[in-house]
């Protein structure tokens, strides 16, 4: 029991450390931002309602802005690890990643 | 059903697959009974009885063919009757947007799964119905029950796959035939809200049916269900029933009022003037009313009834000036507590104005003799009796009686109250009735509603 929550306690360690260091959050970015675009995520991504889709292309071109004027966010502004929608587009994903391994199991066949 | 409108597309078939093969069925499925001569007369035993139970607010029936095709559909009383002002045209789309991902399967997992066993699912929808048929074999059809209780009550309505989906609302609204859009006008002239609501989306609500507006839908009219199945046992049927989830609250639904004098016109241009002329028929809850509108339908002339034959009605005084350029027959439309009968009137340009006057002349003075009357109902038991000889159409007739008149009349009731009808009857159907018009096509000949009284 007590080495299962040392475990868990340092996995949330290391995410928050991990957070902190790589610093997106500084530009108002949330986790979900940074995800690598894949052909899945992309399509994860065209099925976002209208308003989470444009919320996410308004922090990405004010990111890159920053980043083109080599500064961040006041601190007061930076998105925290704890953030209830840094993972947004993971719901979605998931659902994108289901479709596709059906389509493979039928190919299959 | 027998009695409404049997114009193809009031009948949108949307087979989320495509039609299998289905030469295997034979082979498929056992005899019921093993009998001597088993071996030839296979497939000849007669239909079985319908049977019905009820499996909470649901009424469940099943024939028994003992044929190696089955059919179990669930059709719910959620038409295009049923629209609220601001969703209009949602029937349509829940009729375009069915078998779409549902909470327990993806679209493609149903599309594969029910093609990978050479069945066939479809949605069908009317003005007052949509229903929701699975066709499979015998030995097939249990696994593929999980899928229709899938689309049927477990539709997600994802807000990506309607927009992905949109062009298919957009080709039915292109395929509409003009003797529909013509009717559609006459439904809104005369019924103006409920039954006059189109079962097609009209184009500025393409696109804007949301998740929201279809959950609506579908929460407020699928209470009221009929689970139907030609070609199962009636255990099995009532089984899958009672697996189905249905929305606990059944919505009233407001009388239908016909509002007579009310005329549509659209121009289009073109060759051809379509026009519809009708009064008020009778519905499903006054049997003998209602198959004395459809006698009078037939009386006026409902088409050839044989290959290369010519309609034979009173009508044909109307156009027999012009038979090459003009056409007039009769319709009639019987709904749940309502109903149309009328003429429908296909004439050029030229010849349109005396077609028109001349059928609004024996539409609301038919001069019908005994042997109108005798053809009219051997013509009207031959269109019923023929709606209950395939397995889709009993399927759909049985369906919607119980829906709509919560019991199913036999075509033996039905015959009695036929051979009762006298002309005097046929004749009461219009009397004292309040004419509706819509007219469509290249019009700038046709008579307005008050030129025609």
């Amino acid at each position: 029991m007590a080495a299962k929550q040392v475990t868990k306690g340092s996995a949330d360690l290391l995410k928050r450390w991990l957070f902190k260091t790589s610093r997106f959050n500084q530009y108002g970015l949330k986790s979900d931002d940074m995800i690598n675009e894949t052909d899945e995520v992309k399509e994860a991504v065209r099925r976002l309602p209208d308003h989470v889709y444009d919320e996410r292309a308004f922090r990405i071109h004010r990111a890159l802005h920053f980043c083109m004027l080599k500064r961040v966010l006041p601190k007061e502004e930076w998105t925290t690890v704890d953030d209830a929608d840094n993972h947004y587009l993971t719901p979605y994903l998931n659902e994108v990643e289901k479709e596709n391994e059906e389509k493979k199991e039928w190919a299959k066949k | 059903m027998a009695l409404q409108p049997t114009l193809n597309p009031y009948i949108r078939s949307m087979s989320v697959v495509r039609q299998g093969a289905r030469s295997f069925a034979a082979a498929a499925a056992k005899p019921k009974h093993e009998t001597e001569d088993s071996q030839k007369s296979q497939h000849l035993f007669p239909r079985e009885s319908l049977k019905t139970s009820t499996v909470g607010n649901v009424i469940v029936s099943s024939v028994e063919t003992n044929k190696p095709l089955s059919r179990l559909a669930v059709y719910f009383r959620a038409g295009s009757r049923h629209e609220s002002e601001e969703a209009t045209g949602v029937a349509h789309a829940l009729r375009i947007f069915s078998g779409l991902g549902t909470s327990g399967a993806t679209q493609f997992g149903i599309t594969r799964n029910i093609q990978f066993r050479g069945a066939n699912l479809s949605c069908t929808s009317g003005r007052e119905h949509t229903g929701y048929i699975l066709e499979a074999t015998r030995d097939k059809i249990k696994v593929l029950e999980e899928f229709l209780k899938d689309t049927t009550v477990e539709q997600a309505f994802k807000h990506w796959e309607l927009s992905d989906h949109l062009s298919r609302l957009k080709l039915d609204r292109i395929l509409r035939p003009i003797e529909a859009r013509t009717l559609e006008l006459l439904h809104r002239a005369a019924y103006r809200c409920g039954l006059g609501n189109s079962i097609y989306s009209p184009k500025y609500m393409v696109g804007k049916h949301t998740t929201k507006m279809l959950q609506n839908f579908v929460a407020e009219n699928f209470a009221s269900a009929s689970v139907v199945a030609v070609g199962l046992p009636h255990e099995q049927v009532v089984e899958f029933a009672g697996q189905l989830k249905f929305p606990q609250k059944i919505s009233e639904v407001q009388p239908q009022k016909y509002h007579g004098g009310g005329e549509i016109r659209k121009e289009s241009g073109g060759q051809f003037a379509y026009v519809a002329l009708a009064l008020e028929g009778h519905g499903l809850n006054k049997p003998q009313e209602m198959l004395a509108a459809a006698l009078l339908h037939r009386a006026l002339g409902s088409g050839p009834r044989i290959k290369y034959g010519v309609s034979k009605g009173i009508l044909n005084a109307a156009t027999k000036d012009t038979p090459l350029e003009s056409v007039a027959s009769g319709f009639s439309a019987s709904y749940s507590d309502s109903g149309l009968v009328g003429v429908f009137m296909t004439a050029s340009h030229c010849c349109i104005e005396k077609v028109a006057k001349r059928s609004a002349e024996i539409l609301q003075n038919p001069p019908i003799n005994d042997d109108d009357l005798k053809r009219a109902k051997a013509t009207l038991k031959a269109d019923l009796v023929m709606a209950l000889e395939t397995g889709d159409s009993y399927l759909e007739e049985i369906a919607l009686q119980n829906l709509h008149h919560k019991k199913f009349t036999s075509f033996e009731e039905y015959e009695k109250i036929i051979d009762s009808i006298t002309i005097a009857d046929v004749k009461k159907v219009i009397q004292g009735g309040k004419l509706t018009m819509a007219s469509y096509g290249n019009i700038s000949k046709v008579p307005y509603l008050d030129e025609l009284k």
